[in-house]
């Protein structure tokens, strides 16, 4: 493949994808871990018990 | 005697995400695995495009996916506009964002595979633009839920733009039948079948299942966080509303 002109191209996009993807993954999980943290402190505060879902 | 589990039900869902979500990851990891392997080591390069084809097995199942989310967009919009399911709006909302992504790289990477085959990076031809359409679309939508205060009405307006905006679709899939396009016509969804070789066509399908359960874990992990998000809603107005009668926030009865 490195032979190829346009591997620049293929690579780029190839590592775009990687960017996009591992940005949605993190994105979510990192909303979950913000999500998660507030809601237990809110729980705490008004004494009422909470299901965050999946770990 | 045990009920059927209630999916409408948020605590439901929760628990349906809880034993989901790892089964889902894992199969798209699998998949992803296998995709990439027939993608860049095992499929041949094309006897005219050379090794650049290798970008379609990105750039399709991006695109598929651009339009799968809207069409799941566009269901949930029903859902909160006819039937009021409780879990409606949280579906669309936690689609878009992934949505949008999933356009976005259908563009760059078409973008990327345009330059070489070619000769430009971008063409205002009625494929390429009606995509674009679907992005702004996409941060439209996103954009709505942010401004919005009131969650209710957010979902309502959100699903009217969402069914209004539903008519791009059709016009994207069919673009290039409609119009002279410098976009090919379609290879893969087709009558008469795929006219893509074998040895590419099986890359692609890796890919495009990959992709589509790459969506489903990370909707159902956002559609979670939705529902985690309203709890924090309902339970900061039950705070307040405790606090301004001066009584303990845990004697406070939930806010509807």
């Amino acid at each position: 493949m490195t032979a190829d002109p346009h591997s620049g191209f293929v690579v780029a996009a190839y590592l775009v994808a990687l960017a996009v993807i591992a940005g949605m993954i993190v994105a979510t999980l990192a909303d979950y871990a913000s999500l998660k943290k507030r809601l237990e402190r809110l729980a705490a505060r008004t004494g009422r018990g909470f299901d965050a879902g999946p770990k | 005697m045990r009920t059927m589990p209630n999916y409408a039900n948020p605590a439901d869902f929760l628990r349906l995400v809880r034993a989901a979500a790892p089964v889902t990851a894992t199969i798209t990891a699998i998949l992803f695995g296998i995709g990439l392997y027939l993608a860049l080591l095992d499929s041949p390069p094309d006897y005219q495009q050379g090794e650049t084809v290798r970008i379609m097995y990105l750039h399709v199942p991006s695109a598929w996916m651009a339009m799968f989310v809207y069409v799941v967009m566009s269901s949930a919009a029903l859902g909160t506009l006819v039937w009021r399911h409780p879990l409606a709006d949280a579906t669309q909302k936690a689609a878009a964002p992934l949505g949008a992504a999933f356009t976005f790289l259908c563009l760059v990477t078409g973008s990327l595979w345009g330059k070489p085959e070619w000769g430009t990076w971008w063409v205002w031809d009625a494929r390429l633009t009606s995509v674009f359409v679907l992005f702004l679309i996409y941060l439209g939508i996103i954009a709505l839920w942010q401004v919005i205060e009131d969650p209710g009405k957010a979902a309502r307006l959100v699903a009217v733009f969402t069914l209004v905006g539903a008519v791009n679709i059709p016009i994207i899939k069919f673009s290039v039948d409609w119009w002279n396009t410098l976009h090919q016509s379609a290879s893969v969804f087709r009558m008469g079948g795929p006219t893509i070789a074998m040895s590419m066509l099986w890359p692609l399908i890796f890919m495009t299942f990959a992709f589509t359960f790459l969506f489903l874990t990370l909707h159902m992990l956002a559609i979670r966080n939705e529902i985690l998000r309203r709890r924090i809603r309902r339970l900061s107005m039950l705070a307040a509303s405790a606090s301004e009668a001066g009584i303990p926030a845990i004697f406070a009865e939930p806010a509807q």
